[in-house]
């Protein structure tokens, strides 16, 4: 499946969660926002947030300052 | 004594010169040959789509050179995070807030600027808009970006250990509701540019502005010029504070302008424009529930929070994140759950302004910390210091406090104010009041995705030896970091703070993110201490070879060498430099100096350069080397604050102010108390004066420094300042922050005291004599 990550498309397997994505990119951050389509997901809803072709994800590191 | 020889002591200001005699260039004062003075065309209206604009009339008009809407600019989408690049230059489709920018103009001059704007036709078709958080989140209201239902802007969910169990364990469950309201930062000098591209298609920027390097990014992207081919200057900076931490519309028209013109462009702001761009303290309103055992130990605290964050992203995600997370200390909480929301409305868009997201949740919860010592017959600094982290805790957020003078703070402020003579001792209308904070020493992440360091430090040697010019991308803004810095290079190298030279906030010369999130010191400066000390290390190697001696041996104090074991025979050096200098009539004498070592470390190796950088290390954790976290290190701040409360007309006049911030260590005494003088001022104004007031159709109604009431000199109280050094490991020389930790209890120490005064809880900012005396009626029934 074709999904956007941080802007950018790749080809991910089907049926990977976030939480899988999480692990493949090495991501977790106590700072860490997950947003799919825009919306946000709660970290205890990780594992059971199976992406699909088409959805964009943001990795947002929240602590950037300001 | 301090063990230093430059550091930890009073330095007068490197820009106290220029800035005193008038000498020191603002980009107002800036003109280059052939340049044009451009303007902005705003939206009068809320919310409304675009139909057509015509800009026919404007470029007709005599002394005009270029007329740009989004047709000539582009629609390159940027922000601030790239996950929210949700502004164009100009607006395409539809406006957004009163304000929203359309087009730009360049011409001879600023009137004839002006009337061109007069002569751009606009038509709109006007739609239904929204400007509070109720009224934006509301089913079927309008939506600002169709992409955020709801005109939710961003939010964040997290919950750190188990707040039901919590409560469960809690003697004592507290729920307030707290509400600030919109600031403007009210920097004295309004944001300025000039823009130039020369022959070869280089453009330089000189601007007013905080971030020259995102500022360069930002429109290189925007504008699809290679980034390589921008620099941006930062003269002399009169205030930031927060707003000036992202790129401007008035910039890159300027250059935009000066790229369609061929000409040099210089564009500012009205006082009235500065508060139309805003980015600046957002309303947050939290609903703060605490639960605490009967002792005072804190158990669980929940934290919902709306912010109305203006019609674009800007700083928000940070923001809204911030909001939660700074509640995770100074106070030892296990359970914490935290429901951020940030709103898009018709206003003018917020951002990140001193203390960013934390001032408000600190002034919220440390009232509520108030409220639960009260019901628990607590004194309120005793309810504090049963909780209090010490250097070494974690956060339940995984927040370190690699160091951490809290305790030390509490005790200084309650023993400096006389605290325990005065708490609920006063006559009625006197009364003081506590509070605590902390901040992060820098963000743990840049702003886009990235690996780059977080600063880059050049410090290169006079070939004389006689001075270190240090060149950094780092922006003295008023804060003193140049300075600053300058003393940590002078310390390191072991040379004179009078032999060192800094070159500052240009692109050109090295990367720094900055002056924002409270950085500088701790970042810039470990890259000046290692920039220094590698100029050091070559001085030495070439002057042990000289003398045939140990490197370990030598080392430099206050510009002499040291030699630390026993007389050295230095002969050949001093006589082969007094030669080379023959006709000089100062030759050196008695010790061996830095600058004759130097000279010669010239003549083995060219031009001496050292280098320097830094990035926040890693935290370690599941991944190695996947978590940053959010900073490398934490200040924090306590402090008591007297008030009189006029019973009748409650008006509330502060009378004292005793704060004690734990900066590490102090670089710069007299620096550090600036800061937190400033600090206490700003959090004045917004707890007595501040609020940026709309009518109805979403027009600032006090878009001026006339109605827009800062503190002045005339209102600032007695304040003791107490500087608490817990030496921080991951500072350079043990220093953090001071910029924004200062400000957190300044707010809630005037809401405990207005209440120790008046026996009343006031919820709401500004504290405006109306609302309090309105707030004693009604405690009176």
């Amino acid at each position: 499946m074709r999904v956007t990550v941080d802007g950018f498309p790749e080809d991910l397997p089907a049926g990977l969660t976030i939480a899988d994505l999480v692990d493949m990119r090495e991501a977790d951050d106590t700072t860490l926002i997950t947003e799919v389509n825009h919306r946000f997901i709660h970290k205890k809803d990780y594992s059971h947030t199976v992406l699909t072709d088409g959805d964009q994800v943001e990795f947002i590191y929240a602590a950037f300052g300001g | 004594m301090s063990e230093y020889n430059v550091i930890n002591s009073r330095a007068p200001r490197l820009d106290a010169p220029g800035k005193a005699t008038g000498r020191a260039k603002y980009v107002d004062d800036m003109s280059l040959p052939g340049m044009l003075y451009g303007a902005i065309l705003q939206s009068p209206l809320a919310h409304a789509r675009i139909l057509n604009i015509d800009t026919s009339r404007a470029r007709s008009l005599p002394g005009v050179k270029a007329v740009v809407t989004a047709k000539e600019a582009g629609l390159v989408k940027y922000g601030v995070s790239p996950a929210r690049y949700d502004e164009t230059l100009y607006c395409h489709e539809k406006v957004r807030y009163v304000g929203d920018e359309l087009a730009a103009v360049a011409a001879v001059d600023l009137e004839t600027a002006m009337d061109a704007l007069s002569l751009i036709q606009v038509d709109y078709e006007e739609l239904p808009a929204v400007f509070t958080v109720e009224q934006a989140m509301a089913e079927g209201a309008p939506l600002l970006h169709d992409d955020y239902p709801r005109n939710i802007s961003a939010e964040v969910h997290q919950e750190f250990g188990d707040v039901e169990a919590g409560f469960k364990q809690s003697d004592l469950i507290k729920t307030t509701t707290f509400v600030n309201k919109r600031q403007d930062a009210a920097f004295l000098e309004p944001h300025g540019c000039l823009a130039e591209f020369d022959l070869f298609g280089q453009l330089t920027l000189h601007t007013s502005t905080q971030v020259p390097h995102y500022v360069m990014r930002t429109v290189a992207m925007v504008l699809g010029i290679p980034v390589g081919q921008v620099r941006v200057v930062k003269p002399y900076v009169g205030g930031g504070f927060g707003p000036k931490c992202e790129a401007t519309p008035l910039e890159m028209s300027a250059c935009l302008l000066a790229k369609v013109t061929g000409k040099p462009v210089k564009m500012n702001y009205s006082r009235e424009q500065v508060f139309l761009h805003s980015r600046a303290r957002h309303q947050f309103i939290h609903t703060i529930t605490t639960g605490v055992k009967k002792d005072g130990t804190l158990m669980a605290l929940t934290n919902e929070c709306h912010l109305e964050g203006g019609a674009y992203t800007s700083f928000g995600i940070a923001t809204v994140y911030y909001s939660g997370s700074l509640l995770g200390g100074p106070y030892k909480l296990p359970n914490m759950k935290y429901d951020g929301y940030r709103v898009f409305t018709n206003r003018p868009a917020c951002g990140a302004q001193r203390g960013h997201g934390g001032v408000a949740a600190r002034a919220a919860w440390e009232q509520q910390l108030d409220m639960i010592a009260v019901d628990l017959g607590l004194d309120p600094v005793e309810l504090r210091l049963r909780n209090i982290m010490s250097t070494g805790d974690v956060t339940c957020n995984v927040l370190d406090m690699s160091s951490l003078g809290m305790k030390e703070c509490v005790e200084a402020v309650r023993d400096g104010s006389d605290w325990n003579a005065k708490r609920g001792k006063m006559t009625k209308g006197k009364g003081v009041g506590i509070a605590c904070g902390f901040f992060v020493s820098g963000a743990g992440y840049p702003i886009y995705r990235s690996e780059t360091f977080h600063s880059t430090v050049v410090i290169k040697l006079s070939e004389d030896g006689g001075t270190a010019q240090l060149l950094t991308g780092s922006a003295e803004i008023g804060q003193g970091s140049d300075t600053t810095m300058a003393m940590i290079a002078a310390e390191a190298l072991g040379i004179k703070l009078s032999d060192v030279r800094v070159t500052s906030g240009d692109t050109d010369l090295a990367v720094d993110l900055g002056a924002y999130s409270s950085r500088q010191t701790l970042m810039t400066g470990h890259a000046t201490k290692e920039a220094a000390e590698d100029v050091k290390r070559q001085v030495i190697e070439v002057l042990a070879q000289e003398l045939s001696i140990p490197p370990v041996d030598i080392d430099f104090k206050n510009g002499l060498v040291v030699f630390k074991n026993g007389n050295v025979d230095f002969s050949k050096v001093r006589t082969s430099y007094i030669q080379e200098h023959r006709g000089w009539t100062d030759p050196p004498s008695g010790d061996l100096t830095f600058k004759e070592a130097a000279r010669m470390a010239f003549l083995a190796k060219g031009t001496i350069v050292g280098t320097g950088k830094y990035k926040p290390g890693r935290l370690g954790g599941k991944y190695k080397g996947a978590a940053v976290g959010t900073s490398p290190a934490y200040g924090c701040s306590a402090q008591v604050v007297e008030v009189t409360v006029d019973m009748e007309t409650g008006k509330v006049i502060i009378d004292r102010m005793t704060d004690a911030h734990d900066c590490g260590l102090a670089v710069n005494i007299t620096s550090v108390e600036g800061q937190m003088e400033g600090s206490l001022s700003m959090g004045m104004g917004e707890a007595l004066f501040e609020e940026v007031k709309f009518d109805g159709k979403g027009k600032i109604l006090n878009a001026n420094l006339g109605e827009y009431k800062i503190p002045t000199a005339l209102d600032m109280p007695n304040v003791k300042t107490i500087i608490v050094e817990s030496n921080e490991p991951n500072g350079p020389f043990g220093a953090k922050e001071v910029g924004e930790g200062a400000i957190m209890p300044t707010i809630p120490a005037i809401l405990n005291a207005v209440y120790d005064a008046t026996g009343v809880w006031i919820h709401e900012l500004p504290l405006t004599p109306e609302r309090v005396y309105r707030a004693i009626q009604q405690a009176k029934k």
